[in-house]
């Protein structure tokens, strides 16, 4: 079988098509990326990336769920046995509200939904009405590994113009490390900038040091020479 | 004209494995240097192959080696191409996964291919023009005559080499170049129709 760039060109679009095939070109054989790519391989540990993150993943699950623990004795103490645990951490898009004055008062509320005992268990208690809010809820963070929440973060950032959602996803709890490390600092810059928090400058110089010649340096730049974009 | 590429007689003559011995299947890890020695460059024209952009092909080239140089007690002997070839393949379908995100955050096609031979702007133009249009058209035809139409019309391996890398008959190889030199020229024919048309 004749290749088409070997075949003659009898017609037009056989001619563009070796035009187009020369314009790409077989790869070029180069010694000094063989050596390149040969340093950053010994300096690389022979042992999987994965055991890193599963360590990772472990920890933060652990983490997690302390906190899980810990904010549930909390939420207790505020509400007492007022509604079971699925109600006041509400999964669907609804924001979380605060507790009413009362009951961190201590004074009895109005209403049916009001506990008779602190200690009893709630009767009949009416849930609490989804919130109108249209933004998606941002999920926490542990409960995401930290490719989704760049990814996460990207869509806020970029498809729904919202960068409070992707500062939220970013930099609530544990920092963004692994590969998309690089590009969860880039987001956090441009979404800063978006705001105009004034903090782009830090998390900038911030960039430059640890990815002096990073895939988004133009933009750390840009974002160190203005304040606003 | 298309430069012939340099001979793939490396294909041929891998660092044999077990072969001298008669007993241990797998690589030593004297043998992956030669291994990276042979397959270096083979290594970066199959990811361009693949997909895989330009500028990233240090990247797929060091995971490729990495995931290889784990899995060295895990190499059964037998066809070495094939084994480096098809971590390749996984190697550079997970990075143009995490491509996605990063093309998303650059906004910038992946289109460099580095510095062209350029001999004035309007030959620059033209040829940064001829890659995109290659791209775009390559990115239509289906993974496998993509890759089996890069190593044959681009990178020049022969049919005999690609079937070897592949696992498959000789025809199979074949037919997809069939196929896919076919859709090429009919994708090829419907954009300059278009061109033409505007």
């Amino acid at each position: 079988m004749k290749r088409l760039s070997e075949l003659p060109a009898e017609d037009g679009l056989t001619a563009r098509a070796q035009l187009l095939i020369r314009a790409i070109g077989p790869t070029l054989e180069s010694e000094e990326r063989r050596r390149r790519v040969r340093r950053s391989l010994d300096a690389r540990p022979v042992s999987p990336r994965w055991l890193g993150r599963a360590a990772l993943v472990l920890g933060l699950l652990g983490a997690s769920a302390a906190a899980a623990a810990a904010g549930g004795s909390a939420l207790s103490r505020v509400f007492g046995a007022q509604a079971p645990p699925d109600e006041v951490l509400p999964t669907g898009p609804t924001a979380r509200k605060p507790p009413p004055a009362h009951a961190a008062l201590g004074a009895p509320a109005p209403g049916p939904a009001a506990p008779a005992l602190p200690s009893t268990p709630p009767v009949g208690v009416a849930p609490t009405p989804p919130s109108t809010s249209l933004r998606p809820p941002v999920p926490r963070p542990s409960a995401l590994s930290d490719v989704a929440r760049v990814h996460e973060a990207a869509k806020a950032l970029r498809h729904d113009a919202d960068p409070e959602r992707a500062l939220l996803l970013l930099e609530r709890g544990a920092p963004v490390t692994g590969p998309l490390a690089e590009e969860a600092l880039a987001l956090r810059i441009e979404a800063s900038r978006s705001r105009g928090d004034g903090h782009q400058a830090k998390l900038a110089a911030a960039y430059l040091a640890q990815y002096p010649n990073g895939r988004y340096r133009e933009l750390a730049k840009q974002a160190l020479s203005s304040k606003k974009p | 004209m298309l430069s012939v590429p340099p001979s793939n007689a490396a294909l041929e003559a891998p660092p044999a494995p077990g072969a001298e011995g008669g007993g241990t299947p797998f690589l030593s890890p004297r043998e992956f240097d030669a291994l990276y020695t042979a397959y270096f460059h083979h290594v970066t024209r199959w990811a361009r192959a693949f997909g895989c952009p330009q500028p990233d092909l240090d990247d797929v080239a060091q995971e490729t080696f990495l995931v290889a140089r784990r899995r060295l007690d895990q190499f059964q002997g037998g066809n070495v191409a094939g084994w480096l070839y098809r971590i390749a393949q996984h190697v550079t379908r997970a990075h143009r996964r995490r491509a996605w995100l990063r093309r998303l955050l650059q906004r910038a096609p992946e289109l460099s291919e580095g510095p062209a031979r350029q001999a004035s702007p309007v030959e620059a133009l033209e040829q940064r023009e001829a890659r995109r249009q290659m791209h775009q058209l390559l990115g239509q035809l289906s993974e496998r005559r993509r890759t089996a139409f890069f190593l044959f019309e681009i990178e020049g391996y022969s049919g005999e080499e690609i079937a070897e890398l592949e696992g498959v008959a000789l025809n199979t190889i074949y037919t997809r170049l069939h196929h896919a030199r076919r859709d090429f020229m009919a994708l090829l024919a419907r954009a300059q129709g278009e061109e033409q048309g505007t």
